[in-house]
């Protein structure tokens, strides 16, 4: 074979099939697959996911359906939604391009990362597949957003405009970022030129202001802001953003029908500009879902957070004793949470716990406090049973190991349960120290630390619901932000938890309230406390019985991400 | 020798009242039939996924110092074999016996005499290796467990990241971590599924020696591997499954015997694809 046909043979080899073209086929089908797996996985899924979808969808038609057959009369006039929207979107922009910048405007998954990056595709075609694969979960998510961002009359247009919006803010984000070079990593001067760039546009508009009202009539100040909007600085400010605020503030479709249009040109230049770009952003990008995807991998696993290996190393915690195989779990679930917040954290947390109650302490008149230390109780075992989850619901990756130790399964239920239960009740005894500090009443402290004590039972009737459903449907954090943007099942999940909760609370009202007032009524306190007891004593034993049960059901092999 | 088997044969001194070496030919019977008792016994095991059956009605026992392997194809059933085995999968049907206790009556006691180390093993990432070797004495309930945790790091050459956290050891490293986790309680038997997965050529070596050694002292070990060599190496029995059945269970040569024709050179490459093949042979 001669030289020149070898060249042409590898030649040949070196080139399969390089995709032409603005978006490849194979770009293009990958689009529709995953759409088409989304919905499969959402329809097909397992019973229990499908029942969550059922549920949440359900939740959703409950709020939609009415929104759309009923016209609603406007909460503000269109006239002002006109006037202050677009200025209100401006500074909705500045404040994502802050939170953007940690949150990527594309993200890649493992999958695509393995197969798709390095297929033969340019980087302005992977940037168009993603941009483009984010416009069907964002027109979903507007159905959704349309009726919290609605300003005028009209749930339809709404439901237009949010996606558009919030497209086109995820765009111009992403071309501001790219531009400074923050997605490569080339620079961190986002927020110092943000700032610099507010602070210019204050001292321009302060300069170039009318003159302030010397009074302190609302009226006067209201005309003075008027004026300031219509300076020429400010209606440029605010003219990339009008035709998003002129379809929320739009009475019905045909109204909104030439703003959508023109959204939808303006949309589709910041995709042009975003893809011409092409800055390296891919590789950038890709390189941080990496980095995003191993945190999000950490954060399975029940310690993710901790920050400094060898700093956290030497935070120890005292070995209990065995309890029947209880003590080493405590004793362990606690290491992890200890080196997860580390030792500064902790102390912050406290001093944040008693600096807050100290105010409430403080501002809150002596006849209120006890209702207030109460409210606090159940408030804090609510949001607390609900954020801690330093139980089961961080054990995904170690269900194995903790079905193979040989200790009971109602040892293991209660073990894991202890440690959010430990937390909430010391936060609540800080916050009660807090308040009797900000009081001034030492005697505040004692209410609070009994307050403390007597919500344990709630505590542990949350936590252990918490973990009920938990081992009865797991699921893991999810890996996309576009993911987590719409998931019906998590939605429907969320509601049934929530519903479970307050029933079981409920519930656990009437039957330890019911007989224990009925033998206060007719033999006094004692006995109806002891019976109050007794009746909690059994709610909480079928809990974690139940609890328990969902244990030893749970099935390591059926375990999927959520 | 594993606790279990010392206590075992223990009783039997005592009910002999002569003590250990005693040449009464009762007395070296029934040691030698506590040695053969089986310390695992596996009847009409299944488990069924929805509608797939994915272990159909598998039996077996396994008696002290036994190295059994379990090979197949992927899908054959192994780890759910394994898994349902160290209770953490409920069998759909069967009975399960670890050292003459019932899995699904006694089960706390069954799963104090077995260790388990998984493919891909999950650690804590927040504990250092020290704290794991603690939490897992702890847990088992293992006195004076520290010379025998120092043994074992130091046999895994792990003593230099004793205080290591596990979010910074390399996927090597954590799989010599669960190990040394599952042979610090001395368990009576050790299921290691895929035991090589990670290790460089020394720590291959160590595990292979660990795992011959452990057997020597009375444990039996199950392992699931596709590393054939390695069956061949150090394992008395092969139990070869394919789509959730049993296709054999015996030794390596009775396996030659039943697939190659008894062929002595035959490979134990060519018994494992001659067993899976569809037509293959029930044992």
């Amino acid at each position: 074979m001669s030289d020149n046909a070898v060249r042409m043979a590898s030649a040949a080899l070196a080139t399969p099939g390089v995709s032409r073209g603005l978006l490849p086929r194979g770009l293009r089908v990958l689009i529709l697959l995953r759409y088409k797996a989304t919905l499969r996985r959402m329809l097909y899924g397992s019973p229990k996911r499908r029942l969550f979808t059922f549920l949440g969808l359900g939740m959703m038609a409950v709020y939609i359906v009415p929104n759309l057959l009923l016209s609603r009369k406007p909460p503000f006039s269109p006239e002002g939604v006109r006037l202050w929207l677009p200025l209100i979107l401006v500074g909705f922009v500045v404040l994502q391009l802050f939170v953007r910048s940690r949150r990527d405007p594309l993200t890649f998954s493992p999958a695509e990362i393995d197969l798709v990056v390095p297929g033969p595709f340019s980087r302005k075609q992977l940037v168009l597949y993603q941009v483009l694969y984010q416009v069907g979960p964002m027109l979903v998510m507007g159905l959704w957003m349309g009726l919290f961002l609605r300003a005028g009359g009209s749930y339809l247009a709404t439901a237009m405009g949010a996606p558009l919006l919030l497209f086109a803010i995820n765009l111009l984000a992403g071309i501001i970022l790219s531009s400074m070079g923050i997605l490569r990593g080339k620079s961190r001067a986002l927020v110092p030129s943000i700032l610099a760039g507010v602070v210019v546009a204050i001292a321009i508009a302060v300069y170039a202001a009318p003159a302030r009202p010397q009074t302190t009539v609302v009226a006067d100040w209201m005309a003075w802001a008027v004026e300031v909007r219509h300076m020429p600085l400010v209606e440029a400010l605010c003219l990339p953003t009008r035709p998003y605020a002129e379809i929320l503030a739009a009475g019905g479709v045909v109204d909104a029908l030439p703003w959508v249009l023109l959204a939808l040109v303006m949309n589709a230049a910041l995709v042009v500009v975003f893809v011409m770009q092409d800055r390296g952003e891919v590789e950038a990008l890709v390189s941080r879902s990496q980095a995003a995807m191993a945190k999000v991998e950490k954060a399975r696993s029940s310690a993710a957070r901790v920050g400094d290996p060898e700093k956290a190393a030497r935070l120890r915690v005292r070995m209990p004793p065995r309890f029947g195989g209880a003590g080493p779990l405590v004793w362990r679930r606690l290491t992890i949470l200890y080196r997860s917040t580390g030792l500064v954290g902790t102390v912050m947390a406290a001093v944040a716990i008693v600096a807050g109650t100290f105010m409430l302490g403080w501002w809150v008149p002596e006849a209120g406090l006890l209702p207030l230390m109460v409210m606090v109780g159940l408030v804090g075992s609510f949001l607390l049973s609900l954020s801690l989850r330093d139980d089961f619901r961080s054990e995904l990756d170690h269900m194995a190991m903790l079905k193979t130790l040989p200790i009971r399964p109602m040892t293991i239920v209660l073990a894991q349960m202890a440690t959010p239960v430990l937390v909430i009740v010391a936060v609540q005894c800080l916050a009660a120290l807090g308040v009797a500090c900000g009081a001034m009443s030492p005697s505040v402290v004692l209410y609070g630390v009994l307050i403390a004590i007597a919500t344990v039972p709630l505590s542990v009737m949350l936590v252990a619901i918490e973990n009920t459903v938990f081992l009865f449907t797991p699921t893991r954090p999810l890996t996309s932000s576009m993911q987590s943007g719409f998931d019906p099942s998590a939605m429907g999940r969320t509601m049934l938890v929530t519903l479970t909760k307050f029933l079981t609370v409920g519930g656990a009202a009437a039957v330890v309230g019911g007989p224990a007032w009925g033998v206060w009524y007719v033999a006094g306190i004692v006995p109806a406390v002891l019976v109050g007891l007794v009746a909690m004593g059994v709610l909480l034993t079928g809990l974690v019985f139940a609890c328990t049960k969902a244990f030893v059901m749970f099935n390591v092999a059926d375990d999927e991400p959520g | 020798m594993t606790k279990w088997l010392e206590g075992r044969v223990g009783e039997a001194e005592e009910a002999c009242g002569i003590g250990g070496g005693c040449d009464y030919p009762q007395c070296m019977a029934d040691t030698a039939l506590i040695a053969a008792t089986p310390v695992l016994s596996v009847v009409n095991l299944k488990k069924i996924y929805g509608d797939f059956l994915a272990v159909r009605g598998l039996s077996f026992e396994l008696a002290p110092g036994q190295i059994l392997a379990m090979v197949g194809p992927n899908g054959a059933g192994k780890t759910t074999t394994m898994r349902a085995i160290c209770g953490i999968l409920t069998p759909t049907e069967g009975s399960i016996t670890l050292c003459g206790h019932d899995l699904a009556t006694d089960p706390v006691a069954a799963k104090a005499r077995l260790a388990y180390v998984p493919d891909d093993p999950k650690l804590f990432d927040a504990m250092t290796i020290w704290e794991h070797l603690e939490f897992i004495a702890a847990a088992y309930g293992v006195a004076g467990w520290q010379p025998q945790a120092e043994r074992l790091l130091e046999m895994f050459e792990l003593t230099p990241k004793r205080k290591a956290l596990a979010m910074e050891l390399s996927r090597g490293m954590r799989q010599k971590v669960a190990i040394a986790c599952a042979y610090l309680h001395n368990p009576a038997i050790i299921f290691l599924d895929e035991p090589l997965t990670g290790l460089d050529p020394i720590g291959i070596r160590t595990m292979k020696d660990s795992i011959a050694a452990r057997a020597r002292d009375g444990a039996a070990v199950v392992l699931s591997s596709h590393l054939l060599s390695l069956v061949e190496d150090i394992c008395t029995g092969v139990l070869i499954m394919a789509k959730g059945e049993l296709r054999f269970s015996g030794t390596i040569a009775q396996a030659r015997e039943t697939f190659a024709a008894g062929n002595a050179s035959a490979t134990l490459e060519e018994v494992f694809f001659s067993a899976t093949r569809d037509e293959g042979v029930n044992s």
